[in-house]
């Protein structure tokens, strides 16, 4: 019955999204001409920004990759290209409705990627045109990661909005923008360190991360099985 | 106030295809605390559970569900309406 209503609703869901996409274009042509200059230099200078960053990364993950495939580990490429046809603050259970199903190759347990790399989550219903995906965010999902510093594993429990809390011994150093990364081989971004809590006379600490990616505005997914 | 129950629960059904749920949510237990005897409600939960919740409901999650808030508060209400003024 879900994917019937499901199936139902999503023709619904598309075409808000193009309505939507063509409303801000409308929006746009009304803009003064101050702000979108503005916007413009900011934008050339995000472009620059990130063309460093993936020109680091490249070469860092084209690094791994020789390595991986030394060791009779085939990297990872392709998938499944998806939009999103609801996500956050729509959806009250931090789970994502994409437009890949069944009928598309789509496998339950699947994991869940941003264009840019890093892991969101992972397929918990598939339906014919359509899936959803439970994000490893969603309030009391637990999911094994490493703390990059030290590679320390630990269990990060979902907090709702894309945040994680994760309780570790005071001990253990934590610094606020320390990386997260998925257990497998692979070490994908799963969030980034954002506050830490403890009080002196505590055993442990929490330290509260949240996801690298905006779930809330989230449009394109890869899947891969 | 029977008045507005259709308008209301068309608005609710949009509201939760397109809208965020701090809209929807408040709208919907609005309409099950004001209108009397609002079923509608029961099923705009389900609905919220079933486009948006994993499947395979269980026994240990069903008090997350919506469907069950909305049955609970409307079953809640029955008597104390009886008790209240209303000059519905």
């Amino acid at each position: 019955m879900d994917g019937v209503i499901i199936s139902a609703v999503s023709p619904l869901w598309r075409t808000e999204n193009a309505a939507t996409a063509r409303l801000s274009d409308i929006r746009d042509f009304f803009r003064f001409r101050s702000s979108l200059v503005e916007e413009n230099s900011m934008l050339k200078e995000r472009v620059a920004q990130l063309e460093l960053e993936a020109a680091s990364g490249a070469s860092v993950a084209g690094g791994e990759n020789f390595i991986l495939s030394s060791f009779g580990r085939q990297p990872e490429f392709g998938g499944i290209m998806t939009t999103v046809l609801v996500s956050p603050p729509q959806s009250p259970y931090d789970t994502l409705v994409i437009d890949a199903g069944e009928n598309d190759g789509m496998f339950l347990g699947s994991s869940v990627f941003m264009l840019e790399g890093p892991i969101l989550g992972v397929v918990s219903d598939v339906f014919p045109g359509s899936s959803k995906v439970r994000l490893f965010s969603a309030p009391g999902e637990k999911t094994r990661a490493l703390l990059e510093r030290y590679n320390i594993p630990v269990t990060i429990e979902g907090a709702g909005g894309g945040n994680f809390r994760i309780i570790v011994p005071r001990e253990v150093e934590v610094v606020v923008g320390d990386r997260i990364l998925s257990a497998d081989i692979f070490s994908h971004l799963l969030g980034v360190v954002g506050d830490i809590k403890m009080e002196p006379t505590d055993s442990f600490k929490e330290v509260l991360a949240k996801s690298p990616a905006n779930i809330f505005g989230i449009h394109f997914l890869v899947i891969r099985p | 106030m029977n008045r507005y129950r259709i308008p209301l629960t068309i608005l609710i059904f949009l509201a939760i295809l397109f809208l965020p749920y701090w809209i929807y949510v408040p709208l919907l237990f609005a309409g099950v605390l004001v209108l009397p005897f609002f079923w509608e409600g029961i099923f705009f939960g389900l609905l919220i559970d079933t486009l948006y919740a994993e499947s395979g409901l269980l026994v240990s999650t069903i008090i997350y569900s919506f469907a069950f808030w909305a049955t609970l508060i409307l079953v809640m209400m029955i008597p104390v309406r009886k008790r209240l003024r209303t000059y519905a």
